[in-house]
């Protein structure tokens, strides 16, 4: 993996607390990557961190080949999208995306033509002359992105940029985000503590909880080979059992003492087709049903075992209580470390 | 419990009625020839109004009053807007602490104070008025403190103030383009407060200072001793200044909250 980023033992306190212990991490050029993690796990102290905002930060930034660990905010050409958005109430859409370009001493007509230009990427041009107040939560982070993006900096850190926002918002411009890294070329790095967020944005994924860093990798790879239970459990919904538990369901081979995970889609029910060779069959009975419009999710009961597996919503729903016969794709069980 | 309609609007006009007559009074007063023995004023004049307006005392006791007004008002400014500021976007903790100093100048008396000042300053070789100005401003901290920390609390001023220096402009250019221009109606009520407690303040101006330093308080009190109607002139006159005050204070609030 290049690395455009590179941080070198980052250690961060606040008071007597650490936060972040020498956390090592590079980040790859014109991509996004995701720093994902539960709320309080440190991931915003690190996205801090790198922008120079967090002045209890030690220890050594490289960006693009260059020591920025000493700079101070102004000189790190680096863009922060927040949460709030941050816009300035006092100043016109027109004005907040200029502001950058205005310190840097650049002739009007030319910032004219380079607003102009970011408020059309971003949709906004027709609300040039609207200030904050009157944008709705969308349109005033769409703002703050072509404000961030028009210094053209070398990375743009987005904390939590959409979780403001309401559903169908957060979506769209969610696609938005990707579309316009793709056509600029930035480099970004997305917080996020929404897994389904970061899967759907992310080109390489970064896991933090506690300070440290669980595991980085691409999304299929955080998804299909987690590092360990904490992983396994933190992203998507899963089982997680014994190697003996396993075998009495009738999987054997396995070591009794080890975790395993199964995915809820590695499990089907009742199925008219032929078995895959892999598969092994066992008698479960459903003991609950939740609707969640395209799909449904059942636990079925084996004895004590508790099975969670997911079915696409195109048949008549099974009832609780039914009794099914149970499928477990033996290739996808994982062993967890 | 049925409440009439009416009711209120009459109480509030018996309280209204109530606060106006004594100042219809002062100023009836202020423009009457003699007013002794009878009901009314026995003839009208404007002569006490040209009698203090020329008196080359009044203009020093004004401009007095001005001096320490001013100097109160920069002071405060220039001490509470940065650390109300810091607080706020570095030090949230720091809160609690000021929230408990801010009960100070409720708690304590002005005579104390002002005993406990001419105690401890009585050997420092600092002129006197200058402590006065610092006990002022300081006297006025609950007012600015409230108005401005509900100013920072309104937006997010932290979040505001590093995207401007994200965007490349250093610290003091930040502070002058982001901050000032969306905290200008808290900056505006505080000069005010500060400006009206320097230009109001009795107690501790008269015991600190006595008759070493009279402003306009003072001397209004004096005159009421010597000649009422001049007193009532300048009673008048205050007046009118707090009431003009008070007016850009109310038209400065109310403008911010619809805007």
């Amino acid at each position: 993996m290049s690395e455009f980023l590179k941080i070198e033992n980052l250690n961060v306190t606040f008071g007597k607390e650490t936060v972040i212990e020498n956390l090592n991490l590079s980040i790859p050029e014109n991509a996004i990557t995701v720093f994902l993690g539960p709320s309080g796990s440190g991931k915003t102290t690190v996205l801090r961190s790198i922008s120079g905002l967090n002045r209890n930060a030690q220890g050594k930034i490289l960006l693009d080949g260059k020591d920025i660990s000493e700079l101070p905010v102004n000189k790190r050409n680096i863009g922060v999208i927040f949460q709030s958005y941050a816009l300035f109430p006092n100043m016109s859409v027109f004005d907040n995306v200029a502001y950058g370009l205005k310190a840097q001493r650049i002739g009007k007509a030319e910032i004219k033509q380079s607003v102009e230009d970011m408020l059309k990427l971003v949709n906004m041009n027709e609300k040039a002359n609207s200030f904050p107040d009157d944008l709705s939560g969308g349109q005033k982070q769409r703002v703050a992105i072509a404000r961030s993006m028009i210094m053209k900096p070398k990375l743009l850190l987005l904390d939590e940029p959409l979780s403001a926002l309401d559903a169908k918002i957060r979506v769209e411009l969610r696609e938005q985000i990707k579309e316009y890294q793709q056509k600029l070329g930035i480099t970004m790095i997305f917080v996020t503590h929404d897994q389904a967020e970061a899967m759907a944005i992310a080109d390489n994924v970064v896991v933090i909880s506690d300070g440290k860093i669980q595991q980085q990798g691409a999304p299929w790879d955080i998804y299909t080979k987690p590092s360990n239970e904490f992983m396994a459990t933190f992203i998507g919904d899963h089982n997680i059992l014994s190697g003996s538990e396993l075998k009495s369901l009738g999987i054997n081979n396995l070591s009794l003492e080890q975790k395993y995970l199964i995915r809820p889609e590695s499990i089907t029910l009742n199925k008219l087709a032929e078995s895959i060779a892999d598969e092994v069959e066992c008698n479960g009975q459903i003991i609950s049903a939740v609707n969640y419009g395209n799909r449904i999710q059942y636990v079925i009961a084996k004895d004590t075992l508790r099975l969670k597996m997911e079915a696409l919503n195109h048949t008549l729903p099974l009832k609780i209580g039914s009794q099914v016969k149970v499928f477990i794709n033996k290739a996808k069980i994982l062993q967890l470390n | 419990m049925k409440v009439k309609k009416r009711t209120p609007k009459i109480i509030l006009t018996i309280i209204f009625i109530y606060l106006l007559l004594p100042i219809v009074a002062t100023f009836l007063y202020s423009i009457s020839t003699s007013w002794i023995n009878t009901v009314l004023p026995e003839g009208l004049t404007f002569k006490w109004y040209a009698q203090l307006v020329f008196n080359p005392e009044f203009l020093n006791v004004v401009l007095r009053s001005l001096v320490l007004s001013i100097f109160t008002t920069i002071l405060g400014l220039v001490i509470f807007v940065p650390v109300i500021f810091y607080m706020n976007i570095y030090n949230q903790k720091l809160k609690a602490k000021m929230r408990y100093i801010t009960m100070l100048p409720f708690i304590i008396p002005g005579i104390i104070l002002v005993t406990g000042l001419i105690q401890l300053y009585k050997d420092i070789p600092i002129p006197k008025i200058v402590i006065l100005v610092m006990v002022l401003s300081v006297m006025s901290l609950p007012l600015v403190y409230q108005t401005l920390n509900n100013v920072f609390i309104s937006k997010d001023f932290k979040s505001m103030f590093e995207q401007s220096q994200l965007l490349g402009y250093g610290p003091v250019k930040s502070f002058m383009f982001v901050i000032v221009p969306n905290i200008k109606t808290g900056l505006i009520v505080s000069t005010l407060l500060l400006f009206s407690a320097g230009l109001g303040d009795y107690v501790i101006t008269n015991l600190f200072l006595g008759g070493n330093y009279i402003t306009l308080k003072i001397y209004m009190y004096r005159l009421m001793a010597v000649n009422g109607n001049a007193g009532s002139v300048l009673t008048i006159i205050y007046f009118i200044m707090l009431s003009i005050l008070s007016a850009i204070l109310i038209r400065t609030t109310s403008k911010a909250k619809k805007g």
